[in-house]
């Protein structure tokens, strides 16, 4: 059997091409997914009309959106929501309502018909989950507040565009009845996915997560399964995948494994979202892009504009500080390509003609392109902008802190060497993070209250991040895997003292040369140790006897220590 | 596409909930994917899955490419890799020579042949992973018998494109098969450090890479119409240079992890219930693999010089159908080049030996004696133990493995003008230590002949550093009067053993806890404390390599 030979040529040639772009836009400081757009551009009907849609593309598409809204679910934590639902429903709905507005206003003022401008309308109010959210994320600003903020008006913007969509299929827009019952039908359905998933986080999960920790392949499967499991449940249900894979993972966000969970699905996400971003232009002729070019251009910018303005508006209204308000609003730009699944839906429903589409796609690539700059350099225009917010900024502002550490110790890893040492590092450092991956020590460990516990695997950044490796004063790595080790050298510098572990000389001998502190190969220090002890044993065995009899009173002890 | 996220969704929950099982018993996991698959069969439709079952191949066999080490044939002395290749072959051609008696037919027994030859990659290495980690010998010897297998897979990839695929081309196919292996080792040395360093270690980009390099040796493989096996593994080597290596390994593992799941599970689905002829040559493959096989590589290796415990171990760790197999006969099945039967017969025959090469596993010992009391495992020309001296030691201590620790105790002891002899079963580490001049005994540490020569009745000390508790066990079965010093690495047999006569238990983690714990103390209390430390201890492991070299 062999791949449909165009398949496998599509399939390849879309990744390397993406690839290569990707390269160049790192090189240029650009966001990859304006690379991974243009690489859809460049390959499809626009330009080169080399590839088209496939099942597979379409099926990694909608699996790579799944994942990715699963993924936020388990970043989630339920308690970080319930801080802010309110002010973010409110945030959500009067966005909504405001963005249509000027959304409305637009098109109208452009010249479309009414039935254009409100199917127009209804499109562009979403903002693009998969580009914030990826963005986000590779910045490490997804749990920041601006970012939880954004994450919870997205969420709920997804429930709205269900909405839209199961009442643009039931092809009535009219009839108060029908539309009442489709928006009746979707609320409960919604609720019953939402409290499945509650009651499960409670009473399934945990125990069945903590069974299957150990193997990484059977944690990866079992989460896996229940994205899998959620996501056929909405699409029965005729609910937004989207939707029912975020609840899916805030039901796993309760439980300790879940920075792993995410670890382990983020490789697989990624590949299928560069699928995403670059299939999203493959359908798209050029006729149908440029006809509207002029008005696009327009509307992309008032759009993007307007934007911002409500958004920074709603926010600062929830009392939250100037730069809450402006990063969350400057990250909320562009319209999604969700624009392009309604309109879709609209053409096919014969509500408008398919031109429409060609200018809601480039709309949505123009204002996509330009946000996905906006955002990765946020922070930046943030700074320039600093000095003009200060007329916003009050008494009653303010935001929740988060805790860093510095100076601290830092433990990679957690054996009975660990176990043995720890004493003398509480003694000596104030504050201590342990980065541990074994589930058999969660228990312990999470109830200890002299240090603070991270389950996951370090050699991921995120992981990293929080556990301040950087500022950190001194580091233990008992670490099996060279790989970790190199990565603490390459994060840190002379001004921590590294303990890391070795299983070979030439690994230490690398590590020495790299500024590590001290090396320890279990071989070699036993080795030392026990011809010590054999030199004693045969010069002067009493002394000898002495030196052993702790170690032996450890033994019969069964290995606790008082 | 609504049908294959059901057909997944039904794929993973199976594998879900056979992995528990399989997870609280220990056993691996390919063997739970097959079972979900089994079970599920007649609910998934497997023509729409066959996209995902290759590109499930594809990074399985990526993997392999990565994780491919050359460096770790050089563990073995080149006779060694010649004569176990050569014993490959033979299994291969008496394989062949049964398919071809019963009634398989040429092409079809050559497939037979290569089920009942290769062992697995994924299972078998995870089993002797704790050998391998403490460079015991028979690890070694299984990990690079592993490896040679994995090129005669690749090999007979190529062959079978060259010859029974598309015979009037071969020629041009069998170039084209190793060209692109050739390629794979090209880019591998040239190329992908300028490439990796292009992407500043950005994970994305670095997957990227792989994908791309993926798919180009795919399409270029498709493209002479060989398997996309040979592509993929040739991309794994290409892009695993390290450090590279290591992160590509974990960003592609768990892609390869999704993907193979779905290529197990739908190779469960693919059998339906067995016809006798499914059976027998389900029996047939099991006969070969759980016996012939281990059997033949027993012989062989005894024959190469090696203890009989060190042969039978690792002919044992061979005893399970490869997942090569599996992607080389469904290949087959799906181009109709071989028959249902035969691809059926392979998912089951791999299935059971999967499962029960890890009980053989864990009983391996217990097996080994028994086998060992038929005297079927002695070699006459093999007669254990050697030694290189001659006088009768008195009051003299026993080292028991000449591995880094027995190396600077015989260092130690031999400054102090302490006599000793060591018992060693490595060939390598018998001839360094004869090198070194030191008094050496070429035996098994379980045989009583051994410890006859070491002359234990009159020793002072007996010291064992290896940390397997069978061998500590053996040594504080011996009786004598010599004090006895043994190792373990969990602290609570420590105890068991210090209640049945040792003098002293070396318990590695306490030494190297109590020496953290004095340079911690000394960091905070000293000045100059750290700089001392490095400069310390980095002069040792220089010592000790240049030792190695010298």
């Amino acid at each position: 059997m062999s791949l449909e030979a165009t398949l496998a040529y599509d399939l390849a040639l879309l990744i390397a091409t993406a690839t290569t772009l990707g390269f160049l836009a790192r090189k240029t400081g650009q966001p990859t997914i304006v690379a991974y757009i243009a690489t859809g551009l460049v390959l499809g009907p626009v330009m080169l009309n080399l590839v088209g849609e496939s099942e597979l593309t379409k099926l990694m598409s909608e699996l790579g959106l799944g994942f990715l809204l699963f993924l936020l679910g388990i970043e989630m934590n339920i308690d970080d929501i319930r801080e802010i639902l309110r002010p973010v429903t409110n945030i959500a709905i009067l966005q909504t309502i405001l963005q249509t507005s000027l959304a409305f206003i637009i098109p109208l003022a452009l010249g479309f018909t009414m039935m254009e401008t409100v199917i127009i309308a209804l499109c562009t109010v979403f903002g693009a989950t998969p580009v914030i959210v990826k963005l986000l994320t590779d910045k490490d600003e997804i749990t920041t507040l601006p970012g939880k903020i954004d994450v919870g008006v997205l969420i709920l913007q997804d429930i709205y565009l269900v909405i839209i969509l199961a009442l643009l299929s039931a092809g009535n827009l009219t009839d108060p009845i029908a539309v009442s019952y489709t928006l009746a039908k979707i609320f409960v359905l919604m609720s019953l996915v939402g409290g499945l998933s509650y009651l499960s986080a409670r009473f399934i999960l945990p125990g069945l997560f903590r069974r299957v920790a150990e193997s990484k392949h059977a944690f990866f499967i079992h989460g896996v399964a229940w994205a899998f499991l959620f996501i056929s449940l909405t699409i029965y249900l005729d609910l937004s995948v989207e939707v029912g894979a975020f609840l899916a993972g805030l039901g796993l966000g309760q439980i300790p494994y879940r920075e792993e969970l995410k670890e382990r699905i983020r490789p697989i996400t990624d590949f299928f979202m560069v699928i995403f971003f670059s299939s999203i232009a493959l359908t798209i002729t050029r006729s149908d892009l440029l006809i509207y070019w002029k008005e696009a251009i327009i509307a992309s910018i008032i759009l993007m504009i307007g934007n911002f303005l409500i958004m920074f508006y709603l926010i600062d209204r929830e009392n939250f500080t100037p730069k809450t308000s402006f990063l969350g609003s400057i990250n909320m730009t562009q319209v999604s390509e969700f624009s392009l699944v309604v309109g879709g839906l609209a053409v096919a429903q014969g509500f408008v003609e398919s031109e429409i589409l060609g200018y809601l796609s480039l709309m949505a690539l123009l204002t996509m392109s330009t946000s996905s700059y906006l955002i990765n350099y946020n922070q930046q225009i943030y700074k320039r902008v600093e000095p003009y917010l200060e007329r916003f900024n009050s008494e009653d502002k303010k935001d929740v802190q988060l805790k860093e550490f510095e100076n601290h110790a830092v433990i990679i890893g957690y054996n009975n060497i660990v176990k043995r040492v720890l004493p003398v590092i509480k003694q000596e450092y104030s504050d201590i993070i342990i980065v541990d991956r074994n589930p058999d020590n969660v228990e312990k460990l999470s109830r200890d209250p002299d240090l603070e516990y991270i389950y996951g695997d370090f050699n991921h950044g995120e992981i990293r991040k929080s556990a301040g490796l950087k500022r950190a004063e001194f580091i233990l790595s008992v670490s099996s895997n060279a790989s970790t080790q190199h990565r603490i050298l390459n994060e840190t510098n002379i001004k921590s003292t590294r303990f890391l572990e070795a299983k070979r000389f030439e690994d230490a001998a690398e590590f020495y040369e790299r500024g590590a502190e001290y090396v320890m190969i279990e071989d070699a220090i036993t080795a030392e140790k026990v011809s010590e002890y054999l030199e004693l044993y045969i010069e002067d065995p009493g002394i000898f006897k002495e030196e052993v009899e702790n170690d032996i009173e450890t033994f019969l002890w069964g290995g606790k220590r008082g | 596409m609504v049908e294959v996220i059901s057909s997944l969704t039904i794929i993973f929950v199976a594998s879900a909930l056979t992995l528990f099982i399989s997870n609280k018993l220990s056993q691996p996991a390919i063997p739970a994917y097959i079972a979900a698959g089994i079970a599920t069969g007649f609910l998934v439709d497997q023509s729409e899955l066959l996209t995902l079952v290759e590109l499930g191949i594809a990074f399985l066999v990526f993997i392999f490419g990565l994780k491919f080490d050359p460096g770790k044939l050089n563990s073995l002395r080149t006779d060694a890799l010649i004569t176990n290749s050569l014993q490959l072959v033979l299994v291969g051609v008496l394989s062949f020579s049964f398919g071809s008696v019963i009634g398989l037919g040429s092409i079809q027994a050559f497939y037979f042949s290569i089920v009942a030859t290769l062992s697995s990659t994924l299972v078998g290495l995870e089993l002797i992973e704790k050998e391998v980690d403490k460079n015991i010998i028979h690890g070694r010897l299984s990990e690079s018998i592993n490896l040679i297998q994995d090129l005669f897979a690749v090999l007979a990839v190529i062959l079978i494109g060259a010859f029974i695929s598309n015979p009037s081309n071969w020629l041009e196919t069998l170039t084209a098969g190793i060209g692109i292996i050739v390629l794979g080792i090209l880019v591998r040395g040239f190329l992908i450090d300028t490439i990796a360093e292009q992407a500043e270690g950005s994970r994305e980009l670095l997957m990227l890479t792989s994908l791309t390099f993926l798919t180009a040796f795919i399409g270029l493989s498709q493209y002479f119409e060989l398997s996309i096996v040979v592509g993929s593994f040739s991309a794994g080597i290409a892009v695993a240079k390290f450090p590279h290596n290591l992160e590509i390994l974990e960003t592609m593992g768990s892609i390869k992890d999704f993907f193979s799941a779905i290529f197990f599970v739908t190779l469960g689905a693919l059998v339906s219930i067995p016809s006798l002829e499914t059976i027998l040559l389900t029996a047939g493959i099991i006969f070969f693999t759980l016996l012939i096989k281990p059997g033949l590589f027993t012989t062989s290796l005894l024959h190469q010089g090696y203890d009989s415990r060190t042969s039978f171990l690792t002919s044992l760790s061979l005893d399970q159908v490869s997942e090569f197999a599996l992607i080389i006969t469904i290949q087959g099945y799906l181009a109709g080049i071989i028959g249902e039967s035969l691809f059926q017969a392979t998912v089951l025959a791999a299935t059971l030996t999967m499962i029960t090469s890890s009980y053989t596993k864990l009983y391996e010992h217990k097996i080994y004696e028994k086998i060992k009391g038929y005297n079927i495992l002695d070699n006459p020309e093999n007669n254990l133990p050697k030694t290189n001296f001659d006088e009768e030691l008195e009051d003299h201590i026993i080292i028991l493995g000449y591995d880094i620790q027995g190396k600077k105790i015989s260092q130690r002891l031999s400054e102090i003008d302490q006599k000793f002899v060591i018992i060693e079963n490595d060939p390598e580490k018998v001839t360094e230590s004869k090198e070194n001049g030191e008094n050496t005994i070429y035996g098994n540490a379980l045989s009583s002949e051994t410890w006859e020569k070491a002359g234990f009745k009159d020793a002072k000390l007996i010291i064992s550093t290896a940390p397997f508790n069978y061998v500590s066990e053996r040594v504080l079965e011996l009786e004598t009067s010599a004090d006895k010093i043994v190792a373990s690495e969990e602290i609570e047999k420590a105890e068991d053993m210090i209640k049945k006569g040792a003098t002293y238990v070396i318990v590695p983690e306490i030494l190297a806890s109590d020496l953290i714990t004095e340079h911690i103390l000394g960091l905070q209390n000293e000045e100059n404390y750290e700089e001392e430390l490095r400069r310390k201890n980095l002069l040792e492991v220089k010592k000790y390599l240049n030792s190695d070299e010298g």
